[in-house]
């Protein structure tokens, strides 16, 4: 079952680059199959497919799954806990920049 | 993509930081333009429109030009439309909040117009023969106010052109206001459809798509 994301999960997960880019797909997508996501962050079917199980076991992302004519379709979207996290991360990224950029002035 | 950038002390530096939010940049910009692809939906609309207007023609010369052939076939127009649209958010995978809320405005124009067209013509405020005129007003009123605040100029130039020209063709003769503004609001939408078209075709070519 999902657990609630923290600051801490997501701080560990998103050192991966596919899974920053699954986040950062989501939170820009709202709603994104697999198909899309793997368009956009360009890799393979299991890559993306065991991220995407690492981010939904974390409960930072959501899956649907249903059929479109006869095929089957998943898409997924990012929980309100994981688009917190999700900000946060970015809002420490830039304040590390931010920082680094008053010292050096 | 692989996950080379994985740091075994999980501390990120400046440099990763920057590299980091570039990152996350890059791939946010390609989702969106993935999702705002319109294009092919307003070219779809555009083609409907064309095919509705010269089904009005037909009948009307016809002599066929009951209400509810005429009611039939702009119902069938926007029912087709809808279909279309919806076809192609689902089969795209992707929606944005951005796409999402342009669709949302679309609904609620569509609905705007269908209601001020049944008020007009039930009413009789509007003679039959500037309907299509004030359609026109209502197109380009909503095509320049939301071009110049996504800040596309070329879209937006098409919207005022539809508003100037609203004054010209109502005061030339019914004939002309009615073939006016058919060909205009038909030739807008297929334009606006090729030019949004163009603009996502480009973007992809940037990114070596």
């Amino acid at each position: 079952m999902p657990r609630k994301a923290t600051k801490n999960d997501l701080d560990s997960l998103l050192l991966s680059r596919v899974r920053l880019g699954i986040m950062s797909a989501l939170a820009a997508g709202d709603d994104l199959d697999f198909a899309a996501l793997k368009e956009v962050i360009d890799t393979t079917d299991g890559n993306l497919g065991a991220h995407l199980r690492r981010l939904e076991d974390a409960g930072m992302i959501r899956a649907r799954k249903r059929f479109i004519g006869r095929k089957p379709n998943t898409s997924y979207r990012i929980t309100a806990g994981g688009r917190e996290a999700f900000q946060g991360y970015i809002e420490d990224l830039a304040t590390l920049l931010g920082f680094q950029a008053k010292d050096a002035g | 993509m692989t996950d080379q950038a994985e740091s075994s002390d999980g501390r990120t530096d400046t440099a990763e930081a920057a590299e980091a939010l570039s990152f996350v940049r890059g791939v946010m910009d390609r989702t969106q333009q993935k999702a705002e692809d319109g294009g092919g939906v307003m070219i779809w609309w555009g083609v409907l429109t064309a095919l509705a207007v010269a089904a009005t023609w037909g009948v009307a010369l016809l002599g066929w030009s009951s209400g509810p052939i005429m009611w039939g076939i702009w119902i069938g127009h926007n029912v087709l439309g809808w279909a279309g649209t919806l076809w192609a958010v689902r089969r795209s995978g992707a929606l944005s909040p951005v796409g999402r809320q342009d669709l949302a405005t679309f609904a609620v124009f569509t609905v705007a117009i269908w209601c001020f067209m049944v008020g007009a013509f039930g009413s009789g405020a509007v003679e039959g023969w500037a309907l299509f005129t004030m359609a026109q007003l209502l197109i380009g009123m909503v095509m320049a106010f939301s071009a110049i605040l996504e800040r596309k100029a070329s879209l937006a130039v098409i919207g005022l052109v539809l508003i100037v020209t609203v004054p010209v063709l109502l005061m030339a003769s019914p004939k002309w206001a009615w073939i006016g503004s058919s060909v205009l609001c038909t030739g807008a939408m297929l334009v606006g459809g090729v030019i949004a078209a163009l603009i996502w075709r480009k973007r992809r070519a940037a990114q070596g798509d």
